[in-house]
């Protein structure tokens, strides 16, 4: 508990010495700059900028595609976990060969299904859903190796079959690994989205930035990276949270 | 009553040579009694225990089991699972648990009022008394002990010790355990067959008796520290390049 409290007001004394350092810096020192805006011009400007970019609608859109996309995509993990486990113990081989995959630039992808599809919310948590199975799957992959050899004994040795050791043993044991691993693919996750829309330019904070810059709306630019490090700051915040309350026995 | 007959292992993964790895290894147990063999460390101790368990099937030999009830395995490793709690590990792999039966075992192993707590970031001592419970809760007649004590510390393994003893006396299970320390088989067992490698095969078996109870003080008795020499020094003459594989 006291390491929890200790990580998170460390957090905080990050963002506000980065602020007191922007204020000082470019409101007393450096007032005239081709780098950032005034901290009190970049303030005046907030309440234009939210309501000219419609910041409110573009962040819950991107926000709540986000955190739906995990809830999702671990839920389409959870549900058919045991039969994903063994389909991927028993082709593990071939599964192996998806790696070059890895080569693939995820921007093209994000390319070729703006070609394919049409720019619909849908598509956008489609992609978003898959992108966080995918890479749920590839973890489960990696990892089902670390299994403790001594579960799995005692699993079998209790008369436990196949199916059983899958679901009580293996996606047991995993579980913690893969909310573990959500906290960094979560960033990931936000860079893809953001692409997403800054390719779409129609929904979310990815499409705000497409606009800001088009505009070069440098207030503009500076607010939406601030409320982007403080989204994914409370993305990854919730994520932790989870773990830490529900799956917390990781060995 | 369960009895190994001449069992026999070949390694068949590798392919230039079969190596034979266990060699025509007898083996008796009996109810309320712990036997125990010694063989030196990665010399197939778990390989055996796995055979007579029926994990892993051997070349050749049986498991003769007169009581037909089942063969539980303890891994040398911590085999509770974290994400369990200590009733719910107890009561793993039972279709119908008997909630009277398993708080009634839970107290023999001495985990009473811990029936909510799990196991992760708990002592060996802790984790061990979770898998002795959980294997006498299947109502086997033998449990098997694959080297568990090495990583208890000093405290919890005497501890476990008597808690072993308790156990073996007050059920009619059998117990085998398989160790490479000769003071631990010898306070435990009231039976001792000595292995060596290459293959593992037994040279020497010996029923172990000491006057009364066995409490701690024993293992500072003449009689004992006697009989632990004794049994080093057999191992020194049959299989001495394996002797500091043995602790004593």
């Amino acid at each position: 508990m006291a390491e929890r409290n200790k990580e998170l007001k460390n957090s905080f004394k990050l963002i506000l010495t980065i602020l007191f350092v922007y204020v000082v810096l470019f409101e007393f020192i450096l007032p005239v700059n081709k780098f950032l805006p005034k901290p009190s011009i970049l303030f005046e400007s907030i309440f234009y900028i939210i309501n000219d970019y419609n910041l409110f609608i573009s962040i819950s859109v991107s926000f709540t595609i986000v955190i739906v996309a995990f809830v999702v995509a671990y839920i389409g993990v959870y549900v058919r976990a045991p039969y994903l486990l063994r389909w991927l113990t028993r082709y593990k081989e071939s599964f192996t060969t998806l790696n070059v995959f890895r080569y693939f630039l995820i921007i093209v992808v994000v390319i070729l299904i703006k070609q394919w599809f049409e720019e619909t919310l849908f598509w956008e948590f489609f992609f978003a859903t898959l992108f966080v199975f995918i890479l749920s799957l590839k973890k489960l992959f990696d990892k089902i190796e670390n299994v403790k050899d001594e579960y799995v004994v005692v699993g079998k040795n209790l008369g436990l079959t196949d199916m059983e050791i899958s679901e009580d043993i293996h996606w047991k044991y995993l579980q913690p690994v893969l909310i573990g691993y959500y906290e960094k693919l979560n960033i990931s996750l936000w860079s893809i989205i953001l692409v997403f829309e800054f390719i779409g330019d129609t929904n979310g904070l990815g499409h705000a930035f497409h606009k800001a810059l088009v505009y070069k709306d440098l207030n503009a630019i500076i607010l939406f990276s601030f409320i982007l490090f403080v989204l994914v700051w409370v993305t990854t915040f919730i994520i932790k949270v989870i773990k830490r309350k529900y799956f917390n026995w990781a060995d | 009553m369960v009895e190994i007959k001449k069992i026999s292992f070949e390694d068949s993964t590798s392919a230039i040579k079969k190596l034979p790895c266990l060699k025509n290894i007898s083996l008796e147990t009996f109810e309320g009694k712990i036997t125990s063999f010694i063989a030196p460390k990665n010399s197939g101790k778990s390989l055996l225990l796995k055979i007579i368990a029926g994990i892993e099937a051997p070349s050749s030999g049986e498991i003769v089991n007169i009581g037909g009830k089942k063969i539980v395995y303890i891994p040398g490793k911590s085999s509770s699972f974290p994400w369990l709690n200590v009733y719910e590990n107890v009561s793993f792999g039972l279709r119908k648990p008997d909630v009277v039966e398993i708080k009634r075992i839970i107290n023999l192993v001495g985990l009473e009022g811990y029936e909510k707590h799990r196991p992760n970031n708990k002592s060996y001592g802790f984790r061990f008394r979770i898998s002795l419970a959980r294997s006498l809760a299947q109502n086997p007649s033998l449990i098997l002990l694959d080297d568990p004590f090495s990583q208890m510390d000093d405290i919890s393994k005497k501890e476990i010790f008597q808690l072993v003893r308790l156990v073996s006396k007050n059920s009619k299970v059998c117990f085998l355990l398989a160790s490479s320390n000769i003071t631990e088989a010898l306070f435990l067992s009231d039976k001792i067959y000595l292995m060596k490698i290459n293959p593992l095969e037994i040279f020497h078996e010996e029923d172990i008796k000491f006057a009364g109870e066995r409490k701690v003080s024993l293992l500072k008795s003449k009689k004992f520290i006697q009989l632990c020499s004794q049994f080093y020094n057999l191992i020194k003459l049959k299989d001495p390049q394996n002797l500091f594989n043995i602790s004593i």
